[in-house]
């Protein structure tokens, strides 16, 4: 007999082996002991969770000679043939190979004879969402009033490819992705029985990396135990995975804190003569940070152990939390690069040069923050800025609601702006500033306020001189809001007066054409050497 | 024989303690990039757990179950990958005889020369049928094996019919059974798959491996097999192909550019252009920029003295004028390289192939000339 993967060998047999579904289990438990059967099942749920091993469960807790039971024998004949897969009632087909309309039609012929041994006839279709849309639809009938006795269970991964008026025929139980701690656990029953000796950090390990599916966990196991027999630990584990030792991560990091960028390099070097899978080292370095980043806002984290949070602790102490967002999206933007690059090991190089020089590149807060602190004598960048803020907000025919929303936002850099006199050489400091006022009312009103031709501060008024119809005609139906969003920036309300600048009409141009006579005329020479030639102007330009 | 593949210490680690403990699984899944030993180690793995030998050192490759394996015509042995559409019958009998003849060719270049890519013409997966004609085979007890072989190369190139159906076969294959997928791209394939494997990793070769490879195997001169090693990225498919063009074209057309471009000798450059046009196709101008880049790096590596590092031995006389007297070459080189990436994937992005050529030689130029 050879051997058999730990998978199949503890495929859950009954109800309370089947971890972490509760919320099924005890539904299904309640209903064979109430006997209210339904006829057609529906599993879904991600892979490895035990939407199989559930179906086969409730197949022998039916169908056991004691049944309906909810503790299946497991010893009984029934429960031995369902086990082996050979039971006559319980007839397991593979829906992502019989996915032909003739398929199930072969199904319904067989549904005409009652069940041989055992009280019901069951049918477990796995994979079901392959089935061809045909088949689905030849299936409804049969699915809404099967014959007596007959019970239909289908698992799958992908319930949105079932087709509605399957799914509404049906007892949908969603699973769920099995937990960690869960996983642990059964990991480490298995490994009693199987007398094995295995720490708990390579149990979170693999437990990690099997992502919510028990199947997973338990190639892995199996995988771990193929290499190391009975006993395994840590090292080993991660020598099989690949994984790369939190400690390397922490001494990259100390590196970068120590814009250390030589040694940066060769320890990355380093990494590149291992062969280490260059993706899985900047998922893993993702995952080193995001930890940081938890610990630093003291989030309590299951994923490490005791030991090592310490040491997450001292180093999330060296980084502010927006260099280590910073750190996080250059990995992030470097994870795609590597997918498309002919060169990884250069992307990767560059990528530890530039997180090297993070501190040169000056966080964004900073600079407004200082910005506004000058904002009297440097008007024009926080213009700018308030114009970037607000044209997210801004939408194409709604601009009252943007100028509602704006003006907390302006009133929150003005208050330490004293107001200015009205005199021509604060109208030129402040221009920008109206300009970005006059965006607020309308866009267009900027194009035309930015496009005058003269603009004179005289007492109270602003005379704006505007070429065009089109702009005068703009600013004139704003002129009312102009004026009193102008006048919050100076002492004075100020009035606007318009003119309109008449265009000249275009001049005519008389284009000459030149002549041989003209020639001569010019040049003497050329005059000598037609009356010798005889020669006649061919084109003129 | 299991020593012939290098540089893969923990996989092979892996499956030797599997078959030691007497803990083999019905299904691995092999994965890494192309033209690492995937395929070579998947056949020495079923042949050494049907090696006749008494030996300790299986695969011995002389036995009749070895040798049977080898030529790939072991009657429990199913190798599956992609192929055009065969017109399989469920019995494993090809019916449509163009392809039948197509499909002898690969196992012929599979059996002679492995290094070697064979395309076909037509489009090519994994077809359901293949699959079924797999579930038949494994409906019949094995012939003569103590165990059944499966592998099925490319496993990404499965259809997602094709994958959905293997599913039911992959959890729970018949005993003394082992399925073996090969995959350059893991993450093509569907986690329902995934999850029924014992995945096993395999790395990039270094270049010391390839450059040993390629010296003793082959018997290529060192400095062509250090300039293929550095090129392959540990891709010993392509560190083959690169090493046996026994005057590399695309290697003396990157040394012109670099000559003409240190000169600045533009009408040159444009004679040049015209010389090689035959040669300005979209695969062959990638070659050339691998080469660009591997010069590219061996003007910077000389000029911080670090002879050691140079790839290009040969003309190492050559590089040295070129860098002679021109300061500031490291501070454009990262550029420059980041301008070759760059390129790159613009040249995957079909751009005109003479604007990239000319654009290639300006920087050139203005790399070497400050």
């Amino acid at each position: 007999m050879s051997y058999i993967v730990l998978a199949r060998k503890y495929r859950p047999q009954s109800f309370k082996e089947v971890y972490a579904q509760d919320h099924i289990t005890e539904i299904l438990q309640s209903a064979i002991s109430t006997n209210r059967i339904a006829h057609a099942y529906l599993f879904t749920g991600p892979r490895g969770v035990g939407k199989t091993s559930l179906a086969r469960i409730l197949a022998k807790s039916l169908n056991c000679v004691n049944g309906p039971t909810i503790t299946p024998c497991n010893s009984c004949s029934n429960c031995a043939e369902i086990t082996a897969g050979t039971s006559p009632d319980v007839i397991e087909i593979d829906g992502a190979s019989n996915t032909s309309v003739d398929d199930i039609r072969e199904l319904q012929h067989e549904l005409l004879y009652p069940a041989s041994g055992s009280k019901y006839k069951i049918y477990i279709i796995d994979e079901v969402h392959m089935l061809s849309k045909n088949a689905f639809n030849a299936l409804l009938k049969t699915l809404e009033e099967p014959p007596d006795n007959v019970i239909f269970i289908f698992a799958t991964t992908e319930p949105q490819k079932v087709l509605p008026t399957i799914i509404s025929r049906c007892q949908r139980y969603d699973f769920k992705r099995i937990p960690i701690d869960s996983i642990v656990q059964r990991l480490q029953e298995i490994s009693l029985m199987e007398g094995i000796t295995i720490d708990t950090e390579s149990l979170y390990l693999i437990a990690r990396k099997a992502d919510g599916g028990m199947r997973d966990a338990l190639s892995l196991m199996d995988q771990a135990i193929s290499y190391c027999m009975n006993n395994i630990t840590i090292d080993k584990v991660r020598q099989i995975f690949s994984v790369i030792p939190n400690q390397i991560y922490h001494n990259f990091l100390t590196l970068i804190y120590e814009k250390n960028a030589q040694t940066l390099i060769n320890e990355l070097h380093q990494i590149f003569e291992q062969g280490i899978d260059l993706q899985e080292f900047i998922s893993g370095m993702q995952d080193f940070i995001r930890i940081l980043l938890l610990r630093k806002l003291q989030v309590q984290i299951k994923d490490i152990n005791q030991d090592e949070q310490v040491m997450f602790d001292e180093l999330a102490k060296l980084f502010g939390q927006n260099k280590l967002m910073y750190i996080l999206s250059y990995l992030i933007a470097c994870k795609t690069d590597l997918k498309t690059s002919s060169n990884p090991y250069l992307i990767l190089e560059a990528l530890m040069i530039k997180l090297c020089k993070l501190d040169e590149m000056e966080d964004i807060a900073k600079i407004i923050e200082k910005l506004n602190y000058g904002s009297i004598t440097q008007t024009q960048p926080i213009s700018n800025i308030s114009s970037a803020q607000s044209q997210p907000v801004q939408s194409k025919d709604s601009t009252k609601e943007s100028a509602v929303k704006i003006p907390d936002a302006i009133s929150k850099e003005e208050t330490t702006v004293v107001k200015l006199q009205f005199t021509q050489d604060n109208l030129e400091q402040l221009w920008q500033r109206i300009l970005t006022r006059a965006k607020k009312i309308s866009q267009m009103c900027a194009i035309a306020l930015e496009s005058t031709t003269s603009k004179k501060a005289e007492g109270k008024k602003l005379c704006l001189t505007v070429e065009g119809n089109t702009f005068y005609n703009c600013l004139k139906t704003n002129l009312e809001a102009l004026e009193s969003s102008i006048s919050e920036l100076f002492e004075k309300p100020v009035k606007i007066s318009l003119h309109l600048q008449e265009t000249e009409p275009p001049t005519k141009v008389n284009i000459q054409h030149t002549t041989l006579e003209d020639i001569k005329q010019e040049n003497p020479e050329i005059d000598k050497f037609v009356k010798l030639t005889d020669s006649v102007l061919v084109k003129t330009l | 024989m299991i020593n012939k593949i290098k540089g893969q210490e923990d996989a092979l680690k892996l499956l030797r303690k599997a078959i030691e403990n007497e803990r083999i699984s019905q299904a691995y899944l092999f994965y890494g990039s192309d033209g690492v030993g995937k395929f070579t180690t998947a056949l020495y793995f079923g042949m050494a757990v049907n090696c006749m030998a008494t030996n300790e050192l299986k695969p011995c490759g002389h036995c009749d179950s070895c040798h049977k394996f080898l030529q790939l015509e072991h009657p429990d042995f199913v190798y599956i990958f992609p192929t055009p559409n065969l017109n399989l019958s469920p019995e494993g009998e090809i019916k449509n005889s163009d392809a039948l003849k197509m499909f002898q060719k690969y196992i012929e270049n599979k059996v002679n020369t492995p290094w070697a890519d064979f395309f076909f013409k037509d489009t090519i997966e994994i077809r359901k049928e293949s699959i079924t004609m797999l579930s038949k085979h494994f409906e019949l007890s094995i012939h003569e094996a103590r165990y059944r072989i499966v592998i099925v190369e490319d496993a990404d190139m499965m259809t997602i019919a094709t994958a959905n159906a293997f599913l039911k076969t992959l959890e729970e294959p018949p005993e003394r059974t082992i399925i073996i997928l090969i995959t350059e791209r893991i993450q093509k394939l569907l986690p329902t798959i995934l999850s029924r494997t014992q995945p096993i990793y395999f790395r990039p070769l270094t270049r010391s491996v390839i450059e040993e490879i390629l010296t003793t195997e082959f018997e290529i001169s060192a400095p062509i097999a250090r300039t293929a090693s550095r090129i392959s990225a540990g891709n010993l498919k392509t560190a083959i192909r690169v090493a046996s063009d026994s005057v590399s074209l695309s290697r003396n057309w990157a040394f012109e550019i670099f000559a003409l471009a240190a000169t600045k000798d533009d009408l040159g450059y444009l004679g040049l252009a015209k010389a090689y046009k035959d040669q300005q196709k979209k695969d062959q101008v990638i070659d050339l920029l691998k080469y660009i880049r591997i010069i590219a790096s061996d003007l910077g590596a000389l000029n911080a003295n670090f002879e050691a590092e140079i790839t290009n031995i040969d003309k190492i006389d050559d590089l040295k004028a070129m860098v002679e007297n021109k300061s500031g070459i490291d501070d454009r080189l990262y550029d420059f390289l980041l301008f070759l990436e760059d390129l790159n994937r613009k040249i995957e992005g079909n751009v005109n192939l003479n604007l990239v050529m000319t654009n290639l030689y300006l920087n050139c130029k203005h790399l070497l000339n400050s």
